[in-house]
This record gives C-alpha cells, structure tokens and sequence, in this order.
C-alpha cells in the first residue's frame, strides 16, 4: 500500500536523488585521478564529471581543503534543495539526518572551547548540515547543566542530552560520554522513527541503522581498554539496537580484550572479516586524509583495517537501499555514500598534494 | 556520381589525413576550424585526456579564462564600465608565427591585472570594513546617548513605579531601565551591533543564561550595511545589555561575540561619550576620504583593465575554442605515428553529410530525427518534401485551413520560444498550406462548406428523387454531396480507398527506393531476390484488396482470407498461394545472400590476413565464427521475414488513418460551424448582429486552435509516422553519424 502513494509525495524527490546518485564517480573516473600527476589534472579530470567545473573559478593553486570544501558545499546544496521540496514525513527523516551532524557540531565546539581555540575557527570547520541557529553560544558553557539549560533546551538535541547530563565536568573524557551519549540516544530515536514509517524504508534503515549501532558498540569497547571508563558506564554507551545487541553487547560490556570482541563479530557473518589483518600488507585507512605511519604494532593496524571494512561494509549497506524502491532510504545512503566519495576525493588529492602517491589507492571506492 | 551536390545522397566524402609539423599545427587547424568544413576524428580514444599532448597549453588557456572570468565579474560590479565592444577592438593575433608570443603577453598581462586588482580589492576591504565599524560605532554611540537621556528624563516616573517591581522584567522597557535609578551608573554594560536576524535568538540565549535577568534594549539601525567583497545588504541593530558582575560580563560578551556581534566600548559618562562621538566622527570622514580615494584608483583600475579585458573577452569566444583547436592537434600529430592501417580501418565508417538549404532543412531534420542515413544511402528527405506536406493534406484537406497555414507560414516570425520551433519549420508550413489548399478544392471544402464552382453534376429536383445529369463535376466531390444523408457514406468509401491506393503507392515507391541503393552499393543479386520477392508478396496482397469493388474496404480484407466473396474466388486462391509461396521465397533468398555476403567477407578477411602474414589457424577459427555467425544472422532474417509478412498487412492498415483523420478533420469542422455560426443566421435585428459577431470570433479562435493547431499537430504526427514506420522502414538503413566539423562559427555565445 504504501508504494500507491509514494510517488505522490516524495516521487519527484527520489527520482531527484537517484539522479543524484548516477552522478557518484565510478571506477573509471577513479582510475583517472589516480593517474593524475598534480592537483590540476585533478580538476581537470573531475570537470569531465558530474562535479562539472566547481573548481573553476579558484585560482591555482588548489589546496585539498579548498577541494573537500568545495564538493561538500555542493553536497550541502543537493541536500538543502532535497530538504525544501520534501514534504511530511519525509522532511522529519531528513531532518532527523542532520541531528547527527548538529551532535558532531556541538561535540566539536564544546572541545574546541576547551581547548581554548577561537570560536570563528570552531564555526567554520561545523559541518554546514549541522548548524542550528544558537550554535555560537555553546562557547560560553562550561559543564553540561550550563549547556542543557541555556543553549540546547530548544534545539531537537534537547531529549538526547537528558541522559548525557549525569556527567560532570567538561574533560576530553566526558566529552567523549557525552558524544556517544547523545548519540546512542539519536541512533535508537531515528531507528524507531524510521520504524514508524513502515515497511520498505524502516528495513532499508534499520540494516543500515544496525550497522552503525553495532559499529559504535564495536568502537566504544575497542577504545575504552585502558582509559578509566568502568565496564558499567561502558555498558551503558551502547546503543540499544543493532545486530550485536542484545547478547553480543553483553559481553562486549565485558571485553577485556581485542580477542573477545574478535569473537562476538564471529556471530554475524557481516561482521566476520572485520578482524582479519592480511599480514605482509598494512591496510592503511582512508580517514579523513591523516597520515599515521604507526602501522608497526598490531594493534593499530587491526584497527586501521577495521576502520577500512567498516567504511567499506557501509558502502555496501548504502548501495542496498538503492536497490529497493518505495523508501526514503535512499536518500539517507546518497548522502553518505557523497560522503564516502569527498573523503576519497580528499584522499587522492592529498596524496597529490603530498606526493605519496604510492598510498593513492586506498581509498574506498563505491561501485 | 555526380559533382552537384544533391539531396538524394549524401555528399561525398573523403579521408584526408594532415601531416603537420608539431610548430605549425596550431595555425593549420585554425585556418581550417574558420573554414568549418574538417571532422576530426579521435585518433587515441584510449588515452587519458591529461596524457595528450597539448594538455598544458589547455589548462595555461583555462587559468587565462578563469582570470578574464575574474576580471569581468569585478568590472560588472563596479558597475558603468563601458566594456567596449568585441567588434571594435583591434582582434589579437591568434595565428601566425607571432602567436605563441602574444599568448605568452597575455598571460602575462592578465595575471599582473589580476594581482593588482586582488591587492587593490584586499585593500578598499580593510578600509571598507573600518569606515563601517566606525560607522556602526557611532551609531551604537548615539542610540546608547538617546538611550541615557531617556532613562535620565524618566527618572522621577520610575521612582514613584518603585513599587511595581513584581512586574515580569523583560516585558516593559520601563522597567528595565529600573536598574538605571541610581545615576551613578554603577551598573555595567556591554553595548554593540548585531544582523538583525540574530537579535531574538542573541536575547533568548541570554535570558537563559542569566538566569531570566536579563536588561537589554535595541535598536534598529535604519542605515544598511553593505558587505564590499560580496556585495550582500545587511542590517544591524544596536544592542545594549546591562548585568552585574565580572563573569557575567564576559560571559555577554562572549556570546554576543561569537553570535557575529561588535562590541564597542561606551563610557557611561554622557561627556566622554559626547568626545568619543566626536572623535569617532572625525576618525570616520578620515578613512571615508582615504576610501573615497581607493574607490577612484580602483575605478580607474578597472576602468583601463576593462580595456585589455576587452581584447581577451574578444578571444574568450576565440579562446574556448582555441581549447578546443589545441585538442583537435592532440589527435592530428598523432595521425603520424598511430599506422595508416590502422586509421584507414578506423574511417571506413564516414559520416553523412548533406547539404541542405533554408527550404529542405525542415526536411532533413524530420528525416534525421528518425536516424541519419548511411553513408551515401538513398535520403528519404528529398522525397518527404513532397511526400509530407502530401499526406499531410490528405488528413487536412480544407481550403479555408490551408488559406490561413499558408498565411501563417508567410508571416511567422522569431518572437517567441514556440514561435521559433514554427519558425524552423516555416517552409514546411508553407508547403502544407499550398497543399492543404490543393486537397480543399480536391474535397471540395471551405471551412466545411462546398464551393459551387460549377454547376453539379448531381440535382434534386423534388423532394424525394435524386436525378444525375450525366455530368461529371470537372474538379473533386460534388457540392451536391454536401449536407445529403448518404454523404458521410460516400466520402468514407472514398477516402479509405484513396488512402489504400495512396499508401499502397508510398510504399511500392519506399520499397523500390531499396534500387537506387543496391545499385550503388554493388550489390545486385540483392535488387534481383530481396526486391522480387518482398514486393511479389506486397503485391498479390495487395491486389486481392484491388481486385474487389465492394464498398467496404475492411470488411472485404477479411473476407478475402475467408474466401467469402463469391465468383473472384478462382484469382484471389492464386493470388493468397503465391502470396503463401513468397514467404519461403523471401526467407531462402535472404539465407542466400548473406551466405553470399558472408563468403565475400571471408574472402577478404584471408586476403588481409596474407598480408599481414597472418598463420592459417586464424582462417579456421574464422571459419568457425562465420558458422555462428551465420546462424545467427539465419535468425534475424527469419525475424525480419515475418515481420515483413506482418507488416504488409499492418501498413497497409496503418494507411487507414489517412482516411481516419480526414473524415475526422471534416466531421469536426462541420460540427464547429453548426454549433457555433449556423445558428446565428436565423435571429435577426440588433441582437441577431452582436449575436454573430460574438459567435464568428468565438468560431475563428475555434478554428485557429483546435482545427488548424491541435488538428494540424495530431496530422503532423500521423504523417510522421507514416513517413517513419511505413516508408522508411521499406529501405531506409539509418546507420549513419552526423558529420561534425569543427567549426568556430558558434551559434550562441553568451556564457553566464
């Protein structure tokens, strides 16, 4: 039934976005730019694609910041056109997209104004997709009560924070409960929202959804081992959905070690390969264009290969929801598959930039 | 063939390939891109178009672009520059020994323009930027003034409101100044300005955080804010907050500073911010001289660089398609290395060329739209100039209409979007409107009324008995014939089977166009065995149909397979069998000629591979692939076999609609005159007047639109498709590409 009158509402919109989706690099145009010598055959390669000339009017020469800025403002726009033409309930899902940003947003000025750094500075590295109005003002805060009450008691975080605000003082520690606070409580929020909204779209989602909740749990335990977080309040940050919760939760509440995470990943045939390390080549990550040469201890280097299959499996669950029709899934995966492909556009140009081009190609890819 | 250039073929074409020295390349492909008359072709299609040769040269041409870009953009801002035309400036050497060196001059005197006009822009910001502090400082400075003085003069009224202090504190600007009692001024505050748009959400976020203690007052700033690098108009408000305590304080001030407020120190003191007014004030008409200054050098600046951007906006049309010239010479050296084999196999595939005039455009273009035509094939386009507009009338046929299409046609000009496609398309509405007037005659209708031109052949003496003179009405249907009962029943007998004669002409004329093809293709045996047996099928069809006089056209389609017509049983059995034995014909003469084609290939093939010393394993394999091949190719023509069979029946059907439409055409417009017109003949007087007058507008606008326009549209794509599907798929290959030359003629140059 609710393929009769999809069309009618967001029909336009998802045929919008499916276009969207077709301009997505694809292997051949990756091939080019990594056989790109200099950051302007880069631009010239990406002017034969969907980004067109965007580069064009910047005068050379090009930094990759200008790059990732540039393909993120037109990110930011496709989404901001998708987001004024969407009508309900698709408007509330979009904007339950942007909750996620607003959290990065907030963690990210809470941190900075500890660290004592300017706030313009702060503003301008916010993803645009996650500004509120009265971001600016976190600045002033100084323990989460203060936050809640003056700044975030009127933004959508508001239901979110009610769990995080047990916290104490604002240290790098709390800050990082608090991230992961706000977001189990955003996770499990969207997941039942999208539940609300029926059959196609709440399966699309909830896959996808899952992933990012068992990936969280998987992080948490993993970067909780020798940090004083206490397996209580560890137990606690995991989000209450996913395919790992509840059994494997609980014993990843327990982890005392790489091992046991090793094997609760077991259980999901997913999740299987996410701890094989192929010795003799260091899988590097694509993160957002940092350079960490500590691939000498193991430890690191699962993780860098972990972080590597993680962006890899969500590619994949993103590239599912394509696959169905009818569902507002769609429009979750375009974005973070864009988003996918700007960190490897970064990656290459960095590479460029730096003249490594021996590390140029791992990135992740979409098709 | 012939030397003329004809539209019954296309134009001749040769491969030619240049060998052209790496210095001169560029100046040869321009010469030839102003000539407009070479196709290059991509020689490396494999290769990466950063791996071309002349990349660099490219992207030095894209930077030179982009500062243009640059430079323009700054000018239209500035606003009344006169950019002096393209035409008029002295156009720069873009061939010729001396081209590389002016390029290399224009580069760089762009770029020296561009850093100058960056500096110069960076400057007149700064300045900018402080004159407007300045300004926004004064104006915080003079509301705040206002803002004393009033608090001062309410002083007394506050006193006595003393009581009231219940009252909820933010609502009333009276009570606010409640804390202003004691004019000691004790009290510290933080003034500054704001973007308008921020005010409410600055004072909600402070009225939490103080806790709902909040002082504040504003004021709008009537005066807009004009940002000079990006142009945008804002508008400010001046705030003033009061609060009480060190923290506090910087806690204001810190939201307020990182809401994008300015915050301005204000002494409380009503004489020393009289003296700041008054410094801030001559400080201002300083920098605003300075300004005023800069503003003329820079105008001066960009008034000169309009001048040099002139002469390269003059070649950003010539420049785009410099780039284009520059990857034109990637391919064309290349032409030396890559071997000749290799290219000559390449171009047997040329493209189609025809030239056309104002006149067959329209043609060409309907015909092009369906596929273009292999190389030297047989165009239809030529005889759809005469074919089209035809069938057209045949659906339209009405005096009246065709008077005003041809009116139209004569008049229409480029005004609007829709205006221009009928403007493309004006000689072929000309064509219809002579035509149209040709059928209206031949149907005899004028609006759906008949001409008596001459006396009918057909009389009605009495009431109830018709009496035929003997004569024969000299030109069409007898006027006698309209508005009888039995007219509806003659004019669709006629029509059908004048469509049928009609269609059957279109396509035995479609079908025999395949000659003309065979013949210049070589290929003989296919006139012989493709031609003899498709048309003997088409035929003894055909005739069947032809052979029986009955009224009914469709009626005896049928019964001509049912065998029910009596007496013509005899032909119509020998024709139905030869009819049956054209099938197996068609299908082995098909088999025969690719097995003939196929052969000839493989022929080739093993001579080509001698040449290139090629090992006799590759005859055998190509043995084996012919045999899958042919097998393949078996199917195909099985395929085409049946649809042939079934398309002679069902194109011969789809013929029906010129009848169908016509009879639709003429119903429609005898319907609009009764309904509307008719009627108004019979009321007299004053009223009877007006009355037709309205009726005859809303008549003419009825026939504009729904007869001549939608009427016409629906016929255009009737004849579309019979042009198309019916005659075109008879012979018509349309396996052809465009021929593209580069050109630097470009139709349009107005780029954003």
């Amino acid at each position: 039934m609710e393929a009769l009158f999809f069309n009618a509402d967001a029909g336009f919109l998802e045929g919008v976005v499916r276009g969207y989706k077709a301009g997505l690099l694809n292997q051949g145009n990756y091939n080019n730019l990594t056989q790109c010598e200099t950051l302007e055959d880069f631009r010239m390669q990406l002017s034969a694609t969907e980004y067109g000339n965007f580069l064009a009017n910047e005068p050379l020469p090009i930094s990759t910041t200008t790059i990732s800025e540039r393909a993120t403002r037109l990110l930011v726009d496709q989404f901001n056109y998708l987001r004024n033409n969407a009508v309900a309930p698709l408007d509330k899902f979009l904007e339950y997209m942007t909750y996620a940003y607003m959290i990065d947003n907030v963690i990210l000025i809470i941190t900075g104004t500890l660290h004592e750094r300017d706030t313009h500075e702060l503003l301008e590295r916010c993803h645009p997709l996650g500004v509120f109005e009265t971001l600016p003002a976190l600045c002033v805060a100084t323990n989460v009560e203060e936050l809640y009450h003056s700044v975030l008691v009127e933004t959508p975080l508001a239901p979110y924070f009610r769990d995080a605000l047990s916290a104490a003082d604002l240290d790098d520690l709390h800050i990082e409960i608090i991230r992961n606070t706000l977001y189990k409580a955003y996770l499990e929020d969207f997941s039942s929202f999208c539940a609300s909204l029926g059959s196609p779209t709440s399966e699309v989602m909830d896959l996808i959804l899952s992933f990012e909740a068992d990936r969280r749990t998987i992080n948490i335990t993993l970067n909780s081992f020798g940090t004083e977080l206490s397996k209580d309040q560890r137990a606690r940050l995991y989000p209450t959905i996913g395919r790992l919760f509840p059994a494997g939760n609980n014993v990843l509440a327990k982890a005392d070690d790489l091992e046991t995470v090793r094997q609760v990943c077991e259980g999901i045939p997913e999740y299987r390969n996410f701890f094989e390390v192929s010795r003799g080549h260091a899988a590097g990550v694509n993160g957002g264009g940092d350079f960490d040469d500590d691939d000498d201890d193991p430890e690191s280097a699962v993780a860098a290969a972990l972080e590597k299959r993680f962006f890899e499996t969500e590619v994949h669950y993103n590239k599912l929801a394509f696959l169905q029709q009818f569902n507002y899934g769609v429009f979750f995966s375009y974005v973070k598959l864009k988003e996918q492909e700007i960190r490897s556009l970064t990656w290459i140009a960095e590479c460029l930039a730096q003249q490594r081009r021996e590390r140029i190609n791992e990135f992740v890819s979409l098709w | 063939m012939n030397d003329y250039p004809s539209l019954f073929r296309s134009e001749q074409m040769s491969l030619v390939q240049f060998f052209i020295p790496r210095e001169v390349a560029h100046d040869t492909i321009a010469e030839l891109g102003e000539l407009g008359d070479v196709q290059f072709k991509d020689l490396n299609p494999d290769v990466n178009p950063f791996q071309r040769s002349f990349v660099g040269e490219i992207r030095r041409i894209d930077e030179m672009a982009r500062r243009v870009r640059f430079l323009t953009s700054q000018i239209n801002k500035e606003g009344n520059i006169p950019i002096r035309d393209l035409q008029d400036s002295v156009p720069l050497l873009a061939v010729g020994p001396s081209a590389p060196q002016t390029l290399d001059e224009l580069d760089i005197k762009l770029s020296e323009h561009e850093s100058r006009v960056l500096q110069m822009n960076d400057s007149y910001q700064t300045l900018s930027t402080r004159a407007r502090e300045l300004q926004e400082a004064r104006h915080v400075l003079r509301e705040t003034a206002q803002f004393f003085d009033k608090a001062q003069a309410q002083e007394m009224d506050i006193r006595r409101s003393l009581d009231d202090g219940t009252q909820p504190l933010l609502a009333d600007p009276d009570v606010e100044t409640q804390g202003l009692r004691d004019f000691s001024f004790d009290l510290e505050f933080v003034a500054g300005t704001i973007d308008r748009r921020r005010i409410s959400t600055l004072e909600r976020i402070l009225w939490r955080v103080l806790r709902g203690n909040l002082y504040m007052n504003h004021i709008d700033i009537d005066e807009v804010f004009v940002d000079p690098s990006t142009g945008e108009e804002t508008r400010k408000n001046v705030f003033i907050i009061f609060a009480h305590g060190d923290l506090l304080l910087s806690k204001i001030r810190k939201i307020a500073e990182s809401m994008g407020g300015t915050l301005y120190p204000i002494d409380s003191n009503s004489e020393r911010r009289t003296q700041a007014l008054r410094d801030v004030t001559a400080r201002l008409e300083d920098i605003n001289i300075v300004l005023y200054n800069t503003g003329t050098t820079r105008h001066q600046e960009l008034a000169r660089i309009a001048e040099a951007v002139i002469w390269t906006t003059l070649n950003s049309s010539g420049m785009t398609l410099r780039q284009k010239t520059l990857l034109a010479e990637g391919w064309v050296p290349t032409r030396d290395i890559t071997q000749i084999q290799l290219s000559l196999r390449r171009a047997t595939v040329t493209s189609t060329f025809h030239r056309t005039n104002k006149f067959t455009e329209g043609f060409q273009a309907i015909i092009d739209a369906y596929g273009v035509a292999t190389y030297q094939e047989v165009n239809p386009a030529l005889f759809a100039v005469v074919t089209f507009p035809f069938l057209f009338a045949v659906m339209f046929g009405d005096l009246g209409h065709g008077f005003l299409t041809f009116c139209v046609a004569l008049v229409v000009q480029k005004i609007h979007e829709i205006l221009e496609m009928l403007f493309y398309g004006r000689y072929i509405v000309l064509a219809y409107g002579r035509i149209l007037s040709l059928y209206g005659l031949l149907y005899n209708d004028l609006f759906s009324k008949s001409m008596r031109l001459w006396t009918s052949g057909l009389g009605v003496p009495w009431k109830w008995h018709s009496y035929i003179y003997g004569r024969v009405y000299p030109i069409g249907i007898d006027p006698a014939w309209n508005g009888s009962d039995n007219a509806l029943i003659f004019t669709n007998s006629y029509k059908m089977k004048m469509s049928i004669i009609l269609g059957v002409i279109h396509m035995t004329f479609a079908t025999c166009l395949q000659i003309p093809n065979h013949i210049h293709f070589n290929k003989w045996s296919n006139i012989l065995d493709r031609l003899r047996s498709s048309s003997a099928f088409l035929h003894s069809i055909l005739a069947i149909s032809g052979y029986d006089r009955a009224t009914h056209l469709l009626n005896m389609l049928i019964a001509m397979f049912l065998a029910i017509i009596p007496g013509q049983v005899g032909v119509q059995v020998f024709l139905l069998l030869l009819a049956g034995v054209c099938i197996p014909w068609m299908l082995c003469e098909m088999k025969r000629v690719v097995q003939d084609d196929s052969n000839g290939i493989s022929h080739r093939r093993s001579l080509d591979g001698d040449e290139e010393r090629g090992e006799a394993g590759i005859t055998a394999d190509e043995e084996h692939e012919h045999e899958e091949e042919f097998s393949e190719v078996m199917i195909h023509q099985a395929i085409h076999t049946i649809e042939f069979c079934l398309g002679c029946i069902s194109n011969t059907a789809s013929y029906l609609r010129l009848w169908a439409l016509s009879l639709a055409h003429a119903q429609l417009s005898e319907v609009l005159w009764e309904m509307t017109l008719e009627g108004t003949f019979e009321i007299g007087g004053v009223f009877g007047t007006i009355f037709m007058v309205f009726m005859f507008g809303m008549w003419f606008v009825l026939t504009i639109f729904i007869l001549c326009v939608m009427e016409g549209l629906s016929a255009f794509l009737h004849a579309l498709r019979l042009h198309w599907v019916e005659a075109n798929g008879k012979h018509y290959a349309a396996e052809g590409y465009p021929f593209k030359p580069l050109s630097f003629i470009v139709p349009d140059e107005d780029e954003a």
